[in-house]
Formats: structure tokens, C-alpha cells, sequence
């Protein structure tokens, strides 16, 4: 079996008191779709922001393409080829949408190019609006963008927080369509999904998170068609408060 | 319901009792003066709190005001010898229209560029009177400005005059106090986080920046009228940026929007230069280091330090919820029912040389629920910002039953019963869930039919709208939530304190944009049935959602935009087989299949 690329073991994570994840070890091998499902507050951003130094966990490690992240600010983290698109669109207002894939990118020209190429053939909603003013674009434009400069800077892993968040059906598709393709290249994607149909359609493993914990994982395969992963992620609490 | 007071308010008013007790122990007439000036400026920063605190603008006019003031008593009293009754109403009524007239031109400008302009008027007016000797005195000042007084009786200093100011005083900290008090004073929180949610319960935040700006203009005038009268000597000292300077610290230093920290700030940064008297030379780098010491250890000031310390402690007041009163029953709207609640037509909005929307017209019946779909970039929310006015249109015209709403400022037109939610929820996460929705029922009930009547109760229209409130809350079946603040809320929740704040309107027009967008399929349900069910009151829901099961679920009908133009409208199934709308949105293949 390939090495894993991405592996957690053990993190724990506290938001002051409150206990955010507990006990959690996830493995991302290269090439790989890992979907994060569960309810909201169940912990799934909070595992993506750990991974990518936003969030210190209280104990465990990250090990990543075989040396360990701890030490390493969220800077140095996404130097080393992870990209991270947050929930919640957050992006340049001011700079033009090249702009915002352009700061992305540390390194030579060429490979700026052809990361810029990719992103404009996965949206071309972006290329054509290339020059206009992020603020200026609608709301999924914008989640396009979030996704496009995590592209642009992961070169090895994706962190997609959220990725079908305010997205057309039509594009839905073609962004899950092309995320399985740039994980059939050898990168890899983690991602956390409130939806379940499209976390299924899409991933090639499953962890479903509940109040913190890592409560069953799996190929995705195993799940398709089972109660048990609703039931998993339905008997949470629904209204339980989310920390921070 | 129990009434008591709450022991965080304890704490405040034991530093009050310091306070009072403070010139019985030092009792040097130098000490009164001293203490006296801590009360001239604890009504300046009062003042300022309204600007700078609750409207959040870094006014720098608060000196010149203060400065004005002190020179019209100076004037008036030195040369023209006019005693206290008359120059003490003009020395708040000249600040307040120099307000006004700076205000028109300047309130518009957004931060920096405010604080700039005001800074500029400031200038102005020290220039005046410097320059302006036959009048002002010059750089020498007047002398001889008359005590307070009057019918030839003037207050002596020392007890008298310092038991005057602070009276002064305290009648300006309780007119602050009751014009901020509750859910009043959050209205203004509100607009400080987001204008935009603001303007679309109703607020009008113009007016609301404007009045905060003469309220402190006014305090302002007070304050420098009381400090010409205790020095009896005006100079273009006053006008100094200093004094600017010395009321911005302070209104940090205490807390910007809490009374108590007006007092807190004035009395420590008039104090704090006499306790380092003894370093000589050296005082002012204790004086800036005690000031930086102050601003990491309390960023919220000193009342928001003692807040925190009084939770540490458990003090926290208990917390009980207001028992629930129904909104008034939704009132018909004397309007031909052949009229279409909501019209839209010919509607055309370009940005730059990018068309939003091209030619769009609709109707919105009563009671209808309308699905607005279409592609990423295609004008769904373009389309809501014009209709609730918040972004202004090309050309075209929406109307609600009947009336033409098109040129109507944001504010009005959710006073007229058109509510909305957002995108990216726009909520103040440090509010509690119930204040979210008082604030957005006090404000209706302010401007609406809905004033309690036959109420002797001076709070009644607070009180009915927190009660009002809490029914809202638990119509969306958050009632637990109602003292949880907004922030510490997840998503799905979130998504229906929004609701309930739009519904605290009473709208007959209610546009959610992405209402189900982060919520699970527990919570999406949920949202569904509490949607249907708002529509049997008669209301009418534009609802914009990708989620086209949770939408064919409850609309009535379905409009499908795509580069800004209406490709289909009618019945959810058949826009949904519609061979366009399939092309555009949904992708070769219009199930729920994905890859």
C-alpha cells in the first residue's frame, strides 16, 4: 500500500474548556478523496483548520509526506503544497480574481501558469471574469474562487472546507467530476461535506464525526445504501452549540 | 416576573461610590478643582460615547465642540456680560448647529476620511480663534468669564461649583443611560456590525449617525460651557487637539459605549498626570505606559474589565425569559387583490460593463412561494438587493401592491413589509438570540401600528418587544436559545434566528437568499415545514436556493434566471423539464446524479 500523505494520530482539540475533537487519526493516502461528514458542530472544520495550523490541537500529531507539521506555522504548512479553502468565501474583495489565484502561488512562472490553466478550465466563470474586482462577483463565483486558489497552492493536498456550498447543481457536478480527476493525477483531497449524497458520490473514503469523536470510517462503497451512516449522523445533536 | 437588581450592575456602582466619596477625602481647593474637572469631562466623553462608542465613527470634532462652547460663554459672559441662564442654552445650541451643517457633507464620508474631515473642522475652528482678536481675544484668550449664576448670585468654587457640575453630570449620565438603555442601545451594536442587516430591519442609519452626532455635539456644549464658567478664563486652549486627544483616550481607556466608563476614563486620565507629578520630567512616559498597560489589559476599557471580572466571579444577573406575546394578527391589506403583491418589471442592472440583470419581470402573489434558480453569477441576488433596495436599479420598476417602491431607500422599504435574509448571515454574534430579534421588533414597533396602547408603562414598547420576541423565538422553536449569544449558535440555527429576525417586520414580502445552504437534512426539513407553514399567515417567500429537492419541496412556482434573464417561469416541474433551464443549470443530467 502507498505510504499515507496526510496522517493524524490522536489529535484532541479544546476551544477554551469546550472540547472540539477527541482522540481523532485520519490517513489521506496520495491520490486519495477523503469526505469528512457529520453534523454541524461535529467538529469537521475544526479538523481541516488543525491540519492546516489555524488551530493547535491539544495533543496528537500531524505528520505530512513524512515529517511532522507541528512545529510549522499555517505559512510554512501551505508552503509545503497544502491548500486550504475555508468556509464562508473568504477572499480578496479588492484584488481582481487573477489577483487572488496569484498570491496563491510561491515558485516559477511556468507552474503558476499551468495551476492558473487548470482553474480556469475547472471554472470558467473565473477566466472570463479574470480581471474583474472579487467583490464584484456572486456569492458562488466567489466559493469558485476560495476553491480555485486552494488549487493553486496545493500541490499535494486540497483542504476543501464546505466545496459545494452555494454552488449550481450543474456545477456541482462538474467541480466533482474534476476533483476526482486532479486526485487521479496523485493529489490528494480532504474534505468536509454537510451533505451526505454528494460526500458518497464523490469520496473514496468516509469519516463520519460526531460531537468531537471519529465514530466510523471506511470506503465510501461500504456505506452506499446503508441507514447506518444517517443514523450515525442524525442521532447527534442537532441543535447542539458550535464553540468558537 | 422577578425583579431584582442584578449583581453585575453592583459592581459599577461601587467604583460610583469610590467616586462620590473621592473629594470628601481630599478636600484641597486645588483637589475640588481637579475633581470638578473630572466631571466637565466625564459629560464630554459622554457626549463623545454616542459618536464614537454606539455609532462607531472616529469623530475628531468633540474638542472643537468643546471649544466652541467654552467661547461662546466666554464671549457672551466677558464681553457682552450675559449671566448663566442665557449663555448656558446657547453654549449647547451653537456646537449643535455647527453639527449640523458639518454634518451633511461629512457623515457621508466612510472612516479615515471621516476622521480626517473633522479633523480638518477642528483646525478651522482653532485658526478662528486665534485669528479673530476683536472678538475671541486672540492667542490671549478672555478673561474675566463670569462664575455660574444667576439674578446677581453666583456659586462660589469649591463645594458649591463641584456639587453643580456633578449634578450636571449626573443628569447627562442618566439622559445617556435611558437613550441607550437595553435593546435601544443594541440597535446601534447592530448597525456597527452590519449596516446592511440594519437598513433591512427598518433602521434608518443615516438619521441614527446624524442624531448620535448632535447628541454628542450637545453633551459636548455642556461640557465646555461648564469649563469656561470653573476657569472663568477662556483661551484657544481649548480648542487645542489635545483636549481632542485627552476625550478619544478617555472614552477608550473607560469603555465607548457604557456610562460608567465615561466617569472611570475622566477620572483616571485627570488623575493619572497627578500621580506622576512626583517623577517630574519622566511623568509622561509613566503616563503613556500606564495608558498602553491599560489598553492590553482592558481592551474594552475599564467597565468592560470589570464586566468580565464580575462573570469570573459568577455574578451574572439570572436570566429569565420574557413571557411570550403573539405579533398582532396580520392585518388585510385594504389593496384589490387583482393587484400582485410584488411586481417586477423590465427590471435592468448593469455593473461597469457587465450586464446583472436584463429585462426581468415577475409577479409575487399572496401567500405564493417563488423558487429563484439559475447558474452561479446569473443575478439571483443582484435581483433581491434591487427589490429590498439595497442596490439601486438601471432601469425598470418594482412595485408592492401597487406602490412604487423602486427609488425607496433600504430602510423604508422594510418598513413597507418587504423583509430579507442574507447569503453570508449578517447577525451580531455577540447579542443573544432574543436581543438579535428585539432589536428588529422595537424598531417596527417604532415606526408601525404595532404601539402598545393604554400602557402606562414608560418601557412598554421595550418590554412588548422583547416579549414579542421571545414569541418569535419560540414559533421557530429556539426558545432555549434565547440567551445563548448569536455567535456560539451552529449553522442551522443561525439560518432560523435570521428568520425570526425578518419576521419580527411583520412582512408581507420575505426574500431568503440560500436559506438551506450548511444545513444538514434534519435541519433542512425542519426549515421546509416552518416555511410552509409561514405561508398560510399569508405571506409571500422568495426563497434562492441550489438545493433543488428542498425547493421543489415548497414553491408554488419556480423562476429560473440565467445571464441575467428570465429562461423560464411557471410550474416547479415544468421549469425543472425545461430544456433551457436543463442546459443551464442543471447539467446534462437533471436528477440527483452526481459522477
Amino acid at each position: 500500500m502507498t505510504e499515507p500523505l496526510l496522517q493524524l494520530d490522536g489529535v484532541t482539540v479544546h476551544y477554551g474548556r469546550m472540547l472540539a475533537l477527541r482522540d481523532v487519526s485520519v490517513m489521506v493516502r496520495p491520490g486519495e478523496i477523503v469526505a469528512l461528514v457529520g453534523n454541524n458542530g461535529a467538529g469537521k472544520s475544526t479538523l481541516l483548520k488543525t491540519v492546516i495550523g489555524l488551530v493547535r490541537p491539544s495533543s496528537g500529531q500531524i505528520m505530512f509526506d513524512g515529517t511532522s507539521l507541528d512545529e510549522l506555522d499555517t505559512a510554512a504548512r501551505i508552503r509545503q503544497g497544502i491548500g486550504y479553502s475555508p468556509e464562508g468565501r473568504r477572499i480578496f474583495p479588492g484584488m481582481t480574481v487573477r489577483e487572488n489565484l496569484e498570491v496563491a502561488w510561491r515558485g516559477d512562472r511556468a507552474a503558476a501558469r499551468m495551476r492558473l490553466a487548470e482553474v480556469y478550465q475547472l471554472f470558467p466563470a473565473l477566466e472570463t471574469n479574470a480581471d474583474v474586482p472579487g467583490w464584484r462577483l456572486s456569492g458562488g463565483q466567489q466559493q469558485m474562487l476560495a476553491i480555485g486558489r486552494a488549487l493553486v497552492s496545493g500541490g499535494k493536498l486540497l483542504l476543501l472546507d464546505e466545496p459545494s456550498l452555494g454552488l449550481a447543481p450543474a456545477l456541482m457536478q462538474d467541480v466533482f467530476v474534476r476533483i476526482r480527476r486532479i486526485a487521479s493525477t496523485g493529489r490528494a483531497v480532504l474534505m468536509a461535506d454537510q451533505n451526505i449524497g454528494t460526500a458518497l458520490a464523490v469520496a473514496h473514503q468516509i469519516c463520519v464525526l460526531r460531537a468531537g469523536q471519529l465514530v466510523a470510517k471506511g470506503p465510501a462503497g461500504a456505506f452506499r445504501g446503508q441507514g447506518e451512516i444517517a443514523a450515525a449522523l442524525l442521532t447527534g445533536e442537532p441543535n447542539a452549540t458550535r464553540p468558537g | 416576573m422577578s425583579r431584582h437588581v442584578p449583581t453585575s450592575r453592583l459592581m459599577p456602582l461601587a467604583g460610583l461610590a469610590c467616586l462620590v466619596a473621592w473629594p470628601l477625602v481630599f478636600t484641597s481647593p486645588y483637589d475640588l478643582r481637579v475633581f470638578t474637572l473630572v466631571g466637565i469631562y466625564a459629560i464630554l466623553v459622554l457626549g463623545y460615547q454616542f459618536i464614537f462608542g454606539h455609532a462607531g465613527a472616529l469623530a475628531l470634532t468633540q474638542g472643537a465642540f468643546f471649544g466652541i462652547a467654552a467661547y461662546v460663554t466666554g464671549i457672551l459672559g466677558a464681553r457682552f456680560g450675559w449671566s448663566f441662564p442665557a449663555t448656558f442654552p446657547l453654549s449647547i445650541v451653537v456646537p449643535v448647529l455647527v453639527a449640523v451643517v458639518v454634518a451633511v457633507p461629512v457623515l457621508r464620508l466612510e472612516s479615515h476620511y471621516f476622521a480626517l474631515a473633522t479633523l480638518g473642522i477642528a483646525q478651522v475652528a482653532l485658526l478662528i480663534a486665534i485669528r479673530w482678536e476683536s472678538v475671541t481675544g486672540g492667542a490671549n484668550g478672555l478673561a474675566g468669564v463670569p462664575g455660574i449664576g444667576a439674578f446677581g448670585l453666583v456659586l462660589p468654587r469649591g463645594y458649591p461649583t463641584l456639587a453643580f457640575v456633578w449634578g450636571i453630570a449626573g443628569v447627562c449620565a442618566l439622559v445617556a443611560w435611558w437613550l441607550m438603555r437595553d435593546i435601544r442601545g443594541r440597535a446601534f451594536q447592530l448597525m456597527r456590525t452590519s449596516e446592511l442587516a440594519a437598513m433591512s430591519i427598518g433602521l434608518d442609519t443615516a438619521r441614527l449617525r446624524f442624531s448620535a452626532f448632535l447628541l454628542s455635539a450637545a453633551f459636548a456644549g455642556i461640557a465646555g460651557a461648564l469649563h469656561a464658567h470653573t476657569l472663568r478664563v477662556v483661551s484657544p486652549e481649548v480648542l487645542e487637539f489635545h483636549v481632542m486627544v485627552t476625550c478619544l483616550a478617555m472614552a477608550v481607556i473607560g469603555g465607548r459605549t457604557r456610562v460608567i466608563g465615561a466617569f472611570f476614563g475622566a477620572f483616571l486620565l485627570v488623575q493619572l498626570p497627578e500621580w506622576f507629578r512626583f517623577l517630574e520630567h519622566y511623568y509622561l512616559i509613566a503616563y503613556g505606559g500606564a495608558l498602553l498597560a491599560m489598553i492590553i489589559v482592558a481592551p474594552d476599557g475599564l467597565a468592560g474589565l470589570l464586566d468580565r471580572i464580575g462573570a469570573r466571579l459568577g455574578l451574572k444577573p439570572r436570566q429569565t425569559l420574557p413571557s411570550p406575546v403573539p405579533l398582532p394578527s396580520a392585518a388585510p391589506d385594504n389593496v384589490a387583490t387583482e393587484v400582485p403583491l410584488l411586481s417586477v418589471s423590465g427590471l435592468t442592472k448593469r455593473f461597469g460593463g457587465v450586464t446583472a440583470l436584463e429585462n426581468v419581470s415577475f409577479q409575487v402573489d399572496r401567500g405564493e412561494i417563488v423558487g429563484l434558480i439559475g447558474p452561479n453569477g446569473s443575478g439571483k441576488t443582484t435581483l433581491v438587493n434591487i427589490v429590498t433596495g439595497l442596490t439601486p436599479a438601471d432601469a425598470g420598476e418594482v412595485r408592492l401592491m401597487g406602490q412604487d417602491i423602486t427609488h425607496d431607500p433600504a430602510f423604508r422599504i422594510a418598513q413597507c413589509g418587504v423583509a430579507r435574509t442574507f447569503q453570508l448571515i449578517e447577525l451580531v454574534d455577540d447579542m443573544t438570540c432574543l436581543e438579535n430579534v428585539a432589536v428588529a421588533r422595537l424598531t417596527r414597533l417604532g415606526t408601525g401600528s404595532g404601539r402598545p396602547k393604554g400602557s402606562t408603562k414608560v418601557d412598554a414598547p421595550l418590554d412588548l418587544a422583547k416579549r414579542q420576541a421571545a414569541h418569535l423565538l419560540e414559533r421557530l422553536g429556539m426558545s432555549d436559545a434565547a440567551f445563548e449569544p448569536a455567535g456560539n449558535l451552529a449553522q442551522g440555527l443561525r439560518r432560523r434566528l435570521e428568520i425570526a429576525r425578518a419576521l419580527a417586520l411583520e412582512p408581507r414580502l420575505l426574500l431568503l437568499d440560500e436559506p438551506a445552504a450548511g444545513l444538514n437534512e434534519i435541519e433542512q426539513q425542519d426549515l421546509a415545514f416552518r416555511l410552509k407553514d409561514l405561508r398560510t399567515s399569508g405571506l409571500a417567500l422568495i426563497v434562492i436556493e441550489h438545493n433543488v429537492p428542498f425547493l421543489m419541496a415548497i414553491a408554488d412556482r419556480l423562476v429560473c434566471l440565467d445571464a441575467g434573464r428570465v429562461i423560464a417561469a411557471g410550474n416547479p416541474s415544468d421549469v425543472r423539464a425545461d430544456r433551457n433551464v436543463i442546459a443551464a443549470y442543471f447539467g446534462a443530467q437533471p436528477q440527483d446524479g452526481l459522477p
